[in-house]
């Protein structure tokens, strides 16, 4: 598989604070990556590692091939986009105006792009209002289409919903759909709203403490999070010993519940349940989130 | 790096805190002058010199070019500054295309004061009585040549520090400090009544401020050979870019 984004081992210490330590992730080419975490989990400092603004304590990265330390790094970010923390726009300039001033910053010296990017971000309207009177939903946009200027292969966006109403969170996903399966651009996404990134991720990177706990797939992830019927009853063990008998797939989740992974019939089952001496309190149709899966994965609050 | 500097300036020529800075310069200019001439016509029924008009701005350049160069901090805190490095420009392009920003900041400073100077003397007919039109062009030489090296020397601070808004206040402390060191120095190597009371070593370290240090340049009408002025200025943009660069090579961006 082709990676756009793979590191070695990479580790970076502020004084004796470790924010990465040891840390292997790949971004295969092509994919929407979900960059989950909690606050200080680590997900800012490695995108500032990835676009150069810090360099890494130790350990290395290969970004579309080239190592960090190459000095061909500086020509290959050119083909990377990004929206880090906050949109990086000149606020007295025009939606319009600031797109040419990318342009001018990337030596493109035809600027009939611009108009098509104002179309694609919704703010070909705008006129000569000045970015400093956007709302931060537009001015997410406008971060949006300056990274697109250069028709980047890969792009990174730090919470790219942020600010933004319903209507512009489908809007925006539905573009890095678009530009993801039309263009073949990758995308980095780390995001707090987990079911938004539910809805576009194709990988999953989970980080927590500066490494990364686990990744996978969303086919992967499916089959983790997949529908079950949550059963609760008196005694698990009793429940267990029929789920083997019928040789049906399940998971203990506490003392009184199981998942069970099968279609069976309610009636069916409560008349093995009775046989044996179990008593169903109850069964509800069960999907886990990607929330959930998270919250199991790292524990803790949904602090992500 | 040309790109890079291209885009650079078309944003400066277009920022506001820029603009506002120029537009005070010439009102400073005007107001001073005009005030200037009102109190020596009705006061002493007297008029004003042109040498009244010419050096209002070196009471008020270290400001202005200073000012406008804190442009450069809302590169940081707008996330501009980093976004020309995501986008793949050398951290060395980006530190000196924001350099020779800054020194066409403090050039056009001193280029505005010097036209707004020469149409005030002509309309309120200030007349040289001390110096020749020559020495009032090296003037304005030194003066332009001292604009860009406070100006280089800001921007290398600004870039050195990053966007934190202590940048806004150590760049105007800077400023302030230089100007009442300025002030002091002047009372001290040319008092207006007596002689000069500095002796050794104290005498030489007033004496290279005066002479090489291009904050002190703003303060003084000039006293020193072309030649030592344009060291000074030299100097302080050499040294600024110098160690700026490679500060801001190793910073750590946020």
């Amino acid at each position: 598989m082709e990676y756009v984004f793979k590191t070695n081992d990479l580790c970076k210490k502020y004084g004796s604070f470790s924010a990465l330590t040891d840390l292997n992730m790949e971004i295969p080419k092509g994919a929407i990556y979900g960059f989950v975490g909690k606050n200080g989990a680590g997900k800012t400092t490695l995108i500032r590692l990835l676009c150069g603004l810090q360099s890494p304590t130790s350990g290395s990265f290969e970004l579309m091939g080239v190592a960090n330390d190459s000095k061909n790094i500086s020509k290959v970010r050119r083909r990377l986009g990004a929206v880090v923390e906050a949109p990086a726009i000149y606020k007295e300039l025009s939606a319009r105006s600031n797109l040419i001033q990318q342009c001018l910053m990337l030596g493109l010296p035809d600027y009939s792009r611009v108009d098509e990017l104002l179309e694609l971000v919704g703010l070909s309207n705008t006129g000569n209002k000045k970015a400093r009177k956007f709302s931060l939903g537009m001015r997410q946009r406008l971060g949006l289409a300056v990274a697109l200027c250069g028709d980047p292969d890969f792009i990174i966006l730090d919470e790219p919903t942020n600010g933004l109403d319903p209507q512009g969170i489908i809007e925006i996903r539905e573009l890095i759909i678009k530009l993801n399966r039309e263009k073949g651009i990758t995308f980095l996404i780390s995001s707090h709203i987990l079911d938004e990134l539910a809805r576009m991720a194709t990988h999953y990177g989970f980080i927590d403490k500066g490494k990364i706990v686990r990744q996978m797939s969303a086919e992967e992830l499916r089959k983790e999070c997949r529908k079950s019927v949550r059963i609760k009853v008196n005694d698990t063990s009793l429940l267990v010993k029929v789920l083997e008998e019928k040789e049906l797939e399940y998971k203990v989740i506490d003392d009184s519940s199981v998942d069970m992974f099968a279609e069976i019939t309610f009636s069916e089952l409560a008349k093995e349940c009775e046989k044996v001496g179990c008593t169903i309190i109850s069964m509800e149709e069960h999907e886990e989130s990607l929330e959930a899966f998270y919250l199991s994965l790292l524990g803790g609050s949904t602090n992500a | 790096m040309l790109r890079i500097l291209y885009s650079d300036l078309r944003r400066t020529l277009v920022n506001r805190l820029f603009i506002g800075c120029l537009s005070t310069n010439i009102a400073y200019q005007v107001g001073t002058a005009v005030l200037l001439k009102m109190i020596m016509w009705f006061a002493f029924k007297d008029n004003i010199t042109g040498e009244d008009i010419s050096f209002v701005y070196s009471s008020i350049g270290i400001f202005l070019v200073t000012v406008s160069t804190l442009i450069i901090v809302s590169d940081f805190s707008e996330g501009t500054m980093r976004n020309k490095l995501i986008s793949g420009a050398k951290r060395s392009d980006v530190f000196i295309s924001t350099i020779f920003t800054s020194s066409f900041m403090g050039m056009a400073q001193a280029a505005t004061a010097f036209v707004t100077e020469s149409i005030l003397r002509f309309f309120l007919g200030g007349e040289l009585i001390s110096y020749t039109i020559p020495e009032l062009a090296d003037f304005w030489i030194i003066l332009t040549l001292a604009s860009v090296s406070v100006a280089v020397f800001s921007t290398s601070m600004i870039m050195m520090i990053g966007g934190k808004k202590i940048a806004y206040f150590v760049g105007l402390l800077i400023a302030f400090a230089f100007k009442i060191i300025s002030m002091e120095v002047t009372d001290k190597l040319y008092p207006d009544s007596g002689n000069v009371t500095l002796t050794g070593f104290k005498l030489a370290i007033y004496t290279f401020y005066d002479r090489f240090v291009p904050y002190a340049y703003f303060s003084i009408r000039p006293h020193w050979d072309t030649g030592s002025y344009i060291l000074g200025c030299v100097g302080l943009m050499a040294i600024s870019t110098i160690i700026g660069l490679l500060v801001f090579n190793k910073k750590e961006l946020q």
